[in-house]
């Protein structure tokens, strides 16, 4: 059984796949709890992120195992352009991922692509990394084998709709998180300006710098300081309605490097907001304006459609870094255990004090404001204040579960 | 060996002719990411081309969305593509398009970005078929790698020797928006410093198709030309575009067509070079080195002995475990080890167990917190193993 009931009335399409970021194993879990029905993770090489925590073999069969209990699948990303001793080293890890049974792998380099045909039957995806973004590039990689296209965050959702049949082949398309501003794959600066390869894991995000740019035409000596290259975050909960009538297959959130908070958050928010306009095909104007205001509490560069519903302007782009934001909530703890009209032992990650107004994001259902009179130690003693990496009893809420987050607004 | 380069002036033919260049690339504005030329003028260049025995070769390099590879479709179409005995092309789309559309050119494919390895570059040849008259290779394939592939390779193989390197190229227009006045403008050209870091003089081209970024300084690979040949490369570009004197060009030209390469002469006129030059990663690509060390291997679960995490840990009393396996429990007794995050393992012999209310267990199961005597080392975030 699907994690996310996939809706279908009457000539209607499927509610798109949500698919979310799992930096390690804990935000797999997260994630899929708070509603993904489909997660992406990586191992440890092979990757775009090397300093994401990334998955161990054991790691990963655990994490495939618990998704498929609960329905959800799991994409490895192989998306690097690999070097010749980079392909070696992918043989044994591929026959791997088959035996262990992983939905798909998510590839950009031809070399891969070729490598995991010849070793197994593992679907194949190919990532935005490869930059597909037309009705013949779709045609072409599917006649090499991929099953999926995650296209290029250029395109419009008229224009991957159109890609999808056109090509017949699935479309998945990023609908939050950071974006680059170059063409993916596109962009090698810190590989000449800090010796990290950006397209094999070790961007070093050069284009969120800030530049002095002199203007060299004649008799022009202006210039200006501005981040020119720093993208705002994507954010498109508004075109929801757009993804469903295009049959877009799958909506992904981008950040296998964000916090816990930011994976369960989104997770909650468009699953929420997915099973909503699946089931009624219609828009609730003030369900959209508080699930955006969720959105926005979390770290952001500052929203903006990209190119979702027409080509990106210049306001889709923080000059002077004055659209970011930093969280306006930071996670408290985890609950681990809650044994009702007891006790929740909860691990904590922030301190907080009893009598502090928190919140718990509960699976399904509205956040749960609370203020915990008391907190006690493990050992039932009673504390003033919480210290991080400790665990502490709070008074229970009957409908709290395990791996429920807390979280309280951060003071400015 | 044989050298090409771009023609954007009818005023370079005469010495591309007298220097025995057989090939130029002509960069229609509509179809090339840096290329100015309007259709009329192509056609012209074109057919003066083929006047004095050199092949053109349209260049339509760029990337493009939908409605851009609709547009440009549209531009082909006012082409006398019949003319055209070759094309290089960089979107798969527009590969396919070709293949599909123009059954009479030959293709040179531009693989740049994203192919460093040989099975992939196999895989592109393998896919063009015969079709295929010629392959451009990355600047991020050092030398001691295309050597290995050079032979193993079909087709005729270019790479880059002189000029601007191309390291960031995006759709938007991020320089315009900042200048005053530069409405309306078709380009604009900037050097940014970063104000985080040392590197200075990047070259900007904001132009319709977007914004494209250079490193500051360009390949200068002239040094090599000997190795290239002997080892077996076929074909180098020289880009003489952005500000090279025809008298410039004539200089490298009569260098690289000299065939005795001499480094002495060669250093004169890398002296004359307007701006620095480097090698890239011609000679060695290390962009990867940092990688291993950027995690702490001692965190991560290593086997299917791993049991759980220590969340907390009160030293002289106890430690706090999560148990993380859905397939082990922790029994009592039984022997465990804990590593910790510095990487020093501790034995243990688990003798007694609680639960979170401090009764005492003897099976702990995945998802529960259970509570063990303190060992010295142990710390949060140590990694729980049954001893095997």
């Amino acid at each position: 059984m699907e994690k996310l009931e996939r809706f279908m009335g009457k000539g209607q399409s499927l509610t798109p796949e949500l698919l979310l970021p799992a930096g390690n194993l804990e935000k797999l879990k997260v994630a899929i709890l708070y509603g993904a029905n489909a997660v992406y993770v990586g191992g440890q090489k092979f990757g775009l992120r090397s300093r994401a925590d990334n998955f161990t073999e054991v790691e990963l069969a655990e994490g495939v195992q618990l998704a498929h209990s609960q329905g959800v699948k799991v994409y490895v990303v192989l998306n690097a352009f690999l070097h010749d001793k980079d392909l070696l080293e992918l043989t044994s890890f591929v026959q791997y991922l088959e035996k262990i049974s992983v939905d798909a792998v998510i590839i950009s380099d031809l070399g891969v692509l070729s490598t995991v045909r010849k070793l197994s039957q593992i679907p194949v995806h190919l990532s935005t990394q490869a930059s597909c973004l037309n009705v013949p590039a779709a045609k072409l990689w599917k006649k090499m084998g991929v099953k999926r296209i995650v296209v290029g965050r250029e395109l419009s959702i008229k224009e991957a709709g159109l890609i999808k049949r056109e090509a017949q082949v699935e479309v998945e398309m990023f609908i939050h998180g950071s974006m680059c501003m170059a063409y993916s794959g596109n962009c090698t600066i810190s590989n000449y300006t800090a010796g990290r390869d950006s397209n094999r894991g070790g961007c070093a995000h050069s284009c969120r710098f800030e530049y002095s740019l002199d203007f060299l035409e004649a008799g022009d000596s202006s210039s200006v300081q501005a981040f020119f290259m720093n993208a705002k975050d994507l954010q498109g909960m508004g075109s929801l309605p757009d993804f469903f009538h295009e049959e877009i297959d799958s909506l992904k959130i981008e950040g296998r490097m964000k916090s816990q908070l930011y994976v369960g958050t989104l997770s909650k928010i468009y699953s929420e907001a997915l099973k909503d306009y699946g089931q009624t095909r219609t828009w609730d104007h003030k369900k959209l304006v508080g699930w955006e205001r969720e959105l926005n509490k979390m770290v952001h560069r500052g929203p903006t459609s990209g190119n979702l519903q027409e080509t990106a302007k210049a306001d889709s782009v923080n000059w002077w870094k004055e659209s970011e934001k930093e969280e306006d909530y930071v996670v408290v703890g985890n609950i681990l255990e809650n044994h009702d009209q007891d006790f929740m032992l909860v691990e904590v990650k922030n301190a907080f004090s009893p009598g502090e107004e928190l919140e718990l994001l509960p699976f399904d259902g509205p956040f749960i404001a609370f203020s915990p009179e008391e907190i006690k130690s493990v050992k039932n003693e009673f504390l003033e204040k919480t210290r991080p990496n400790t665990l502490v009893k709070l008074p229970a809420i009957p409908t709290a579960k395990p791996w429920n987050i807390l979280r309280k607004r951060v003071s400015k | 060996m044989n050298y090409l380069s771009y023609l954007e002036h009818l005023e370079q033919l005469p010495l591309f002719e007298q220097m025995g260049v057989k090939e130029l690339l002509l960069g229609h504005r509509q179809l090339s990411r840096l290329g100015e030329l309007q259709t009329e003028n192509m056609i012209f260049l074109m057919k003066e081309c083929r006047k004095r025995k050199i092949e053109p070769i349209l260049e339509w390099d760029i990337l493009m969305t939908q409605q851009v590879l609709t547009q440009a479709e549209k531009v082909l179409s006012l082409l006398p593509m019949d003319e055209f005995r070759f094309i290089r092309v960089q979107d798969p789309g527009a590969l396919q398009l070709v293949m599909d559309k123009y059954p009479h050119l030959k293709i040179q494919l531009n693989l740049e970005s994203g192919n460093h390895n040989l099975v992939g570059i196999q895989e592109w040849c393998s896919y063009v078929g015969d079709r295929l008259e010629r392959v451009v290779l990355s600047l991020e394939i050092p030398i001691d790698r295309l050597k290995s592939y050079l032979p193993e390779l079909t087709v005729p193989v270019e790479i880059l020797v002189l000029g601007k390197n191309l390291l960031f190229y995006t759709p938007r227009s991020l320089l315009s928006p900042l200048k005053p006045g530069s409405g309306g403008q078709e380009k604009v050209v900037a050097r940014a410093k970063s104000e985080e870091g040392p590197h200075k003089k990047f070259f900007l081209v904001e132009n319709q198709h977007g914004t494209f970024m250079f490193h500051p300084k360009e390949l200068f690979l002239l040094e090599s030309l000997a190795e290239l040949q002997e080892i077996g490369l076929s074909h180098c570009r020289l880009d003489f575009r952005f500000g090279k004197t025809l008298e410039f060009q004539k200089e490298i030209l009569q260098w690289v067509t000299s065939a005795n390469f001499s480094l002495a002469s060669l250093q004169a006129l890398k002296e004359q070079y307007p701006g620095e030059v480097f090698r890239g990663l011609f000679k060695v690509n290390k962009s990867d080195v940092l990688f291993p060390k950027l995690k702490n291997q001692h965190l991560q679960r290593q086997d299917s002995c791993f049991l759980g995490e220590i969340l907390e840990v009160e030293k002289g009393k106890y430690a706090a475990i999560l148990l993380k396996n859905k397939n082990r429990s922790l029994i009592v007794p039984s022997e465990i080890e804990i590593r910790n995050p510095k990487g020093e393992l501790i034995q243990m012999q688990l003798k007694e167990m609680k639960d979170s209310k401090w009764q005492s267990l003897s099976q702990g199961e995945n998802g529960q917190v259970v509570f063990i005597n303190y060992a010295k080392g142990m710390s949060a975030q140590s990694a729980v193993y049954q001893k095997q």
